[in-house]
């Protein structure tokens, strides 16, 4: 019960304002003439009406005053409206690492097209692509230039087609069969894994790979998969694998789906029920939890047409005070 | 210059002033026979001598006027007069030169002073220090936490006690006449002989750009400056003043009052001289 005194001290604050006001008022006849027989003026009957316009003036005035003091403080208090919006844009980073082995032309192709799709409505997300065989190949690295990611993608679409223009000289198998092997699974998703530029703990971008590949080794490789997991674990990137050639007793479709799960991603088996797209979309849902934008909150002054209201009263307190004399 | 005196038994001193004598007079006028009670030394021995009865002379019992100033002291008249200088100082120069200059004449000078509370009365007296008492009187009294003025009532209370007739001089300001003051005029002038002088009040209006501003000593109100420059307001409180100056002026002649009016220091001598030459010419009706 401290707070007793808070009305006793406003209280007090008014009436000293109030006593001071009224004694500054009898004490202010220093400046001016005392006069005598002042009935002279206010016997006339144009005394009474002027006096009574000079009140109502004085209350317009007043009025007005008041009204300014009020839009003044509403001003002053900043009105404002809280604006929380959670924006759209998930600034991931996404890795798209293709086995580009004879078996899996059809699925990158497909993965090709659903990608052109997916590209099209980004904004701030980065898309890197790598394709690998016996060794890996990056074929453009983590870029946000979607127009040159179209382009690109759409040449990889065509060359895994086999669609590619007359005037189109280019080799999606360039660069993958510098050693000996098929499907170096291990190393080329080792590669991929090392792909993603800014590893620091700063850069809370999501980082996840999509990795297509029947996980069929033919070769030496320098990382094995799980070797290749455990980089993706140590760089925080999740391995999204989709397997078109999924048998689920065989031990390199188990490896894939335990070595994926083992990063934090899932494992696809793409069968009869499944398309590339509702895999994809299916994956973006996913990532979707792990991108970390808080709501945005901002906070919006909202003076509306109060300035302009406070400028008119101004104006028209400062003619009522000029007509008044006050 | 002088106050005339229209009086038939004062008349005996017209044009004498300067044979005025101090204390008792000299003047023989007849003689009489001895009353008891006579001062002996009042006896004319030697015309005792030739009569068969002890004789006395008489003198003119006096040859003196009472001059009266009934001086209003409320706190009106702590205000500023027209000229912008205080009322006070113009009442008390014009009651110091008329006071004086009946000193000089061997009158004496007697004064009422009075606001709606107390009235003051100074006896008679004829010296420069009796008039120099009388004026510092009337700077004391005069003060702007002084009570209001009533006229009425201080020139009833002197009606009432001036017995002796006297030559009244009343020192007030613009006041507006009323018919119970009217009634008392009338009543004073009926004995005595009256004279008005008038301290001109201030101008309510603010006619200049850098008029100060004024307050009421009644009620100490400021006047609004909004009222204080209405064009309009002036040409109505115009015509209200020169009205209220004309009822006054007509309302005193009818009754034979010599008036005048006083608007500044400078001015109060030039005025007295007006109003005593006025007073000296009108006939008595």
């Amino acid at each position: 019960m401290w707070w007793w005194w808070i009305p006793l001290v406003i209280l007090v604050v008014v009436a000293a304002t109030v006593g001071g006001f009224l004694v500054y008022r009898r004490g202010r006849h220093g400046g001016g003439l005392p006069v005598a027989h002042v009935d002279r003026l206010t016997k006339l009957k144009a005394y009474r009406s002027a006096m009574r316009r000079y009140r109502w003036l004085t209350a317009a005035a007043l009025v007005l005053v008041l009204v300014g003091g009020g839009v003044t403080s509403v001003i002053a208090a900043r009105p404002a409206a809280v604006d929380a919006q959670q924006n759209e844009d998930y600034k991931r980073d996404i890795l798209l690492c293709l086995d580009v082995s004879g078996s899996m032309v059809g699925v990158d192709a497909e993965i090709m097209r659903v990608f052109q799709n997916i590209v099209k409505g980004l904004n701030g997300e980065r898309i890197g692509l790598r394709v690998f065989d016996a060794s890996g190949y990056m074929a453009f690295p983590m870029t946000s230039d979607y127009e040159y990611i179209m382009d690109q993608l759409g040449l990889y679409e065509r060359a895994f087609d086999g669609t590619l223009g007359p005037d189109e000289d280019f080799d999606y198998q360039a660069g993958t069969s510098s050693v000996s092997g098929a499907s170096l699974v291990g190393d080329g998703l080792a590669g991929c894994a090392n792909d993603f530029g800014d590893l620091s703990d700063d850069n809370d971008r999501p980082r996840s790979i999509i990795l297509a590949t029947d996980n069929i080794v033919n070769g030496n490789q320098i990382y094995s998969l799980e070797q290749a997991g455990q980089l993706a674990v140590d760089n925080e990137v999740r391995v999204y694998a989709i397997n078109p050639f999924d048998y689920p007793l065989d031990t390199a479709s188990q490896q894939l789906q335990t070595v994926a799960e083992g990063t934090g991603g899932e494992y696809y088996p793409m069968d009869l029920g499944s398309t590339v797209s509702g895999i994809i979309d299916n994956i973006n849902s996913i990532e979707a939890g792990y991108i970390q934008t808080p709501p945005e909150v901002q906070v919006v002054d909202q003076p509306g047409n109060r300035p302009l209201l406070l400028v008119i009263v101004v104006g028209v307190l400062l003619v009522v005070a000029w007509r008044a004399r006050i | 210059m002088g106050i005339h005196a229209h009086r038939k038994t004062i008349e005996l001193l017209e044009g004498e002033y300067s044979s005025i004598h101090h204390g008792r007079s000299h003047d023989f006028d007849d003689l009489r026979e001895y009353a008891p009670g006579d001062e002996v030394k009042d006896i004319d021995w030697k015309a005792t001598a030739r009569s068969t009865v002890p004789l006395i002379k008489r003198y003119i019992a006096s040859r003196q006027h009472n001059i009266v100033f009934i001086v209003d002291t409320g706190r009106g008249m702590a205000a500023v007069a027209e000229s912008g200088e205080p009322k006070k100082e113009i009442a008390i120069q014009a009651v110091g030169v008329l006071a004086y200059l009946a000193t000089r004449h061997g009158d004496r000078v007697s004064m009422f002073t009075g606001d709606e509370e107390h009235i003051d009365f100074t006896p008679a007296g004829g010296s420069e220090a009796h008039i120099e008492r009388m004026l510092r009187a009337v700077d004391a009294r005069i003060q702007l936490d002084a009570p209001g003025s009533d006229m009425e009532h201080l020139l009833t209370q002197v009606a009432r006690r001036l017995g002796h007739r006297s030559i009244v001089f009343i020192v007030s300001d613009d006041i507006a006449l009323d018919r119970d003051m009217d009634k008392q005029i009338a009543r004073l002038h009926a004995r005595h002989e009256v004279l008005w002088i008038s301290v001109g009040d201030a101008d309510l209006m603010a006619r200049q750009l850098s008029a100060p501003p004024v307050w009421a000593v009644d009620g100490g109100v400021e006047i609004p400056e909004y009222l204080r420059r209405s064009r309009g307001l002036q040409t109505v409180f115009d015509e209200g003043v020169a009205q209220r100056h004309e009822i006054l002026a007509t309302r005193l002649r009818k009754k034979g009052v010599s008036a005048g009016r006083i608007g500044s220091l400078d001015g109060t001598v030039p005025a007295l001289f007006r109003l005593l030459e006025r007073h000296r010419r009108a006939r008595r009706s």
